[in-house]
């Protein structure tokens, strides 16, 4: 029980990083430190490794999620990898970017890290021993739910968002660069995929067509078809996401591309698409949120996710029921509200910084 | 497969339950109508609280929406309906029902019971939240100038809200929000999940469990929820074209 | 006739159904600079658009160093890297550095090496005097500069001649100095240019031929001196008091210019 307890102090330590590091800049704000560049600049860089850990973070978790199955250990090892990379790349980055300065940039990137660290796992800790004294069955419920879901809902999310990626690029570039044939294809593709309700889509994909993915074993059958279904509604969104940030690029990029001598395709590539795709990061940490919500309803179809999970953990009492969907609506949230705003307020700042931000 | 039929074999044999599809229809448009009318009282509630409520309402009001719009709605849905349970709390709703004739066939619908009522609750309580923040993207796209405007002729700030920046702001909101009106039906499937809820996607497993032609009545059930969305979609672009003034 | 680096020949262009260029005709010959001006809508942009056939002309021939650009066969990409083009918006590339604004088409139109291309961008953003702000992004720079490096783009392709299409229309009137200073230098280096702009004191300083185009026909054409001296058409005569209404400012820099070229 104490261990289970002290992973559960892990995850919240985890967890804080980012909401020290935004305390932490909005208290320096405030008090007005002296803003030669090297306060100023270190702050970036330790706020940029943060963030780059924090994307690592999601793809150690993923990959841990399916090597180790004990969860504490997972969350152990977890942390300690994820410091250690964080003081590396932080290192990496404070070196491309003040070769004179290294050494003092490279303190205070490591007494930052180091803070928060400790600042995090203190409040997790003490969390955790209430928590295991107080409310046993928080962290119970907890537990079951990542064991038993946590790899499935990562697994659905990421694949449905990287396909959705995919087929809504290629529709927004058929839209905005194809004829007039390919524009109403991808008009028309969008308007039904956004006008059917998830749910009919797993149906029909998952009871439909029995003899979708014949070569996988049946439970892993409907996984897939729940990541067909969500990847193919989150294409419809994401058309539209970059169709919009693609038309927001003022034509005369485009026109300069051209007037250098590159045909078509590389201007495209090469000064429309790194803008488009850094125009649409806000609207897309939205998407996102939404696909890592409705992974929620893969449940439906017998396939294990954190929902399904809390369901099937709750069922035992109705009390307990409320229980675990308060804990893990928690931890959708936990995963949603970081990624929409540092990728959503901050991202739209940097942008107007850079000029992008629109036509 | 038990018997191979035809498309139009399988098509003829779901549209022979007609009636269950037709009583789901329109208890799923039954819930959206209350969740949307009462989801944009409470959304404008909450936007209004968020933007001219002083420092702390305003945080209690973005703390919600914030809250609602992370967690997933099934979540909020299996909570909100166990909520009495867990509290010891015996919820007693008024059960409404009726029922018509047509073409021979009775058609009963149920209109209120405790999953239904569930069902619209976390409804008008989810879509509020996403209704909040698209009022309040248009009421701060009108400006702080307008209100300055107004009350520098000595309007109150209640006044000034109701007569200058909201006539602006709903009318600025049109295009997001037809967006949420349009697919909010969508979300209604969600009430499947607590079982004894009789809207259309609760239908359509009815009569594919009947038919046990799965694909044909989800395809169905899919077209019936596209084109109502599209006749919704098109009657807002309509009523937008028609209100619209110039400048706005 | 190959001593005529370009060779415009009876131009037309509509759009929809306006028709923008109503048979215009022009030469260019090697190391020569000559201005176009006229009152907006007049077709001055679009005659630019038709030569590095960005908008090919409806009817018509242009020829570059005696080759048609008109034909189907042409392939357009490696014609433009012998037409350089200056923008009125400037339209750097928002998301790359200066350095990298510039060396792009050298990197991935004419194949050069990273640190060939780099040598060379160096190079013209030496030339437009702006080698300290080599790492800046262009919302970090002011127009001025960010129009300085557009032209830096279009020197480091090294092209036949380069069309300015208004490029201080844009510009805040203490930052068109700066950019004028630019052409003035290039011009004299000898570069082949083919400018729109209303800038007359630039014109009166390097210009070999003004040509004036109003509602795609060209109404009079001749040596700043002409011009200034004595215009033939009323049209012409109502546009130049326009400008100078409006442009007195700072002709005065650009007459200590003229004052110099006449020494």
């Amino acid at each position: 029980m104490l261990f289970q307890n002290l992973g559960l102090g892990i995850i919240s330590s985890v967890l804080i990083f980012p909401v020290t590091i935004y305390i932490i800049r909005w208290y320096s704000k405030r008090k007005n430190f002296p803003s030669n560049q090297l306060w100023d600049t270190s702050f970036k860089t330790a706020i940029k490794s943060s963030l780059i850990w924090l994307i690592m973070n999601i793809f150690i978790a993923i990959l841990f999620s399916f090597l180790i199955e004990d969860i504490a250990i997972y969350f152990l090892i977890h942390v300690s990898v994820c410091l250690i990379c964080n003081i590396i790349v932080g290192i990496i980055i404070v070196q491309n970017f003040y070769r004179k300065r290294i050494r003092e940039s490279f303190n205070f990137v490591f007494i930052i890290q180091l803070f928060l660290f400790g600042v995090s796992f203190l409040f997790g800790f003490i969390f955790a021993i209430v928590d295991g004294l107080i409310f046993p069955q928080i962290s119970n419920a907890l537990f079951f739910i990542l064991e038993f879901g946590l790899r499935y809902t990562l697994f659905i999310t990421v694949l449905s968002l990287f396909f959705g990626f995919v087929l809504g690029l290629t529709l927004a570039i058929m839209r905005v660069y194809g004829g007039k044939e390919l524009y109403w294809l991808g008009s028309a593709y969008e308007k039904i995929f956004r006008g059917i309700p998830l749910l009919v889509l797993i149906f029909i994909f998952a009871f439909g067509f029995p003899g979708l993915f014949w070569y996988l074993k049946p439970f892993d059958r409907l996984l897939a078809s729940v990541i067909l279904a969500l990847g193919i509604r989150s294409g419809a969104y994401q058309s539209q996401i970059f169709r919009g940030a693609i038309l927001s690029i003022n034509p005369g990029q485009m026109e300069a591309a051209q007037s250098l001598g590159m045909n078509k395709i590389q201007s495209f590539r090469h000064i429309v698409l790194p803008q488009a795709l850094r125009i649409a990061i806000p609207s897309w940490s939205n998407e996102f949120a939404v696909v890592i919500k409705d992974s929620s309803f893969a449940g439906a179809i017998g396939t294990f996710e954190m929902t399904f999970a809390a369901y099937i953990w709750g069922f035992r009492s109705v009390e307990l029921f409320t229980l675990s969907m308060g804990v893990v609506a928690v931890l959708y949230f936990l995963f949603t509200f970081p990624v929409t705003h540092v990728l959503g307020e901050r991202q739209t700042r940097n942008l107007k910084k850079l000029g992008m931000g629109g036509s | 497969m038990i018997f191979q039929a035809n498309a139009f074999q399988e098509l003829l044999a779901v549209l022979d339950y007609w009636d269950r599809l037709l009583s789901g229809f329109i208890l799923t448009m039954w819930m959206y109508i209350w969740a949307l009318l009462f989801g944009f009282i409470l959304g404008l509630f909450l936007a209004i609280l968020r933007v001219y409520g002083g420092f702390a309402f305003s945080k209690i009001s973005s703390g919600y929406i914030e809250i609602i719009r992370g967690t997933p709605l099934l979540a909020q849905l299996f909570f909100i309906f166990f909520l009495p349970y867990t509290l010891n709390i015996s919820p007693n709703i008024m059960v409404l029902e009726t029922s018509f004739y047509l073409f021979n066939k009775e058609i009963t619908l149920k209109l209120l019971d405790y999953p239904i009522f569930v069902g619209i609750f976390a409804l008008i309580l989810n879509s509020g939240a996403y209704q909040a923040e698209y009022i309040r993207g248009a009421i701060v796209s009108v400006g702080t100038g307008q209100l300055e405007a107004a009350q520098s002729i000595g309007m109150s700030r209640l006044s000034s809200i109701r007569h200058i920046v909201l006539p602006q702001a709903l009318r600025r909101v049109i295009p997001a929000w037809s967006n949420e009106a349009a697919y909010l039906p969508k979300y209604t499937v969600l009430v499947y999940f607590i079982g004894g809820v009789e809207e259309l996607f609760s239908q359509a497993d009815f009569v594919q469990h009947k038919t046990f032609f799965p694909l044909t009545t989800y395809i169905v059930v899919a077209l019936m929820f596209l084109i109502t969305i599209t006749l919704i979609s098109k009657f807002l672009e309509f009523i937008h074209t028609r209100t619209s003034i110039p400048g706005l | 006739m190959g001593e005529q680096l370009l060779r415009i020949i009876d131009v037309w262009k509509s759009y929809e159904n306006l028709q923008v260029l109503k048979g215009v005709s022009l030469d260019l010959a090697e190391r020569d600079v000559k201005v176009i001006f006229g009152p907006s809508g007049s077709g001055k942009s679009t005659l630019l658009r038709c030569i590095n056939m960005l908008n090919p002309p409806d009817k018509g021939e242009i020829y570059l160093r005696g080759n048609n650009i008109t034909t189907p066969k042409v392939n357009l990409n490696v014609l433009r890297t012998r037409i350089g083009m200056v923008f009125q918006h400037f339209n750097l590339f928002a998301h790359l550095k200066a350095i990298d604004n510039v060396s792009i088409g050298l990197r991935r139109v004419k194949k050069f090496s990273k640190q060939e291309a780099h040598e060379k961008a160096l190079e013209a953003l030496n030339r437009v005097k702006l080698v300290e702000w080599a790492d800046h992004y262009p919302a970090q720079l002011s127009g001025g500069q960010q129009q300085r490096v557009g032209i830096a783009r279009a020197l480091a392709m090294e092209p036949d001649v380069i069309l300015f299409d208004e490029p201080t229309s844009a510009l805040d009137p203490e930052l068109i100095g700066e950019v004028l200073q630019v052409m003035l230098d290039l011009a004299k280096a000898g570069t082949t240019m083919l400018v729109v702009t209303h800038e007359m004191g630039f014109a009166r300083a390097v210009a070999s031929e003004m040509i004036f185009i109003d509602k795609g026909i060209i109404i009079e054409r001749g040596t700043p001196n002409h011009f200034s001296v004595s215009p033939e058409s009323d049209r012409v005569k109502l546009f130049l008091t326009q400008l100078d209404v409006l442009y007195g400012s700072h002709k005065k820099l650009l007459n200590d210019t003229e004052e110099e070229e006449k020494i």
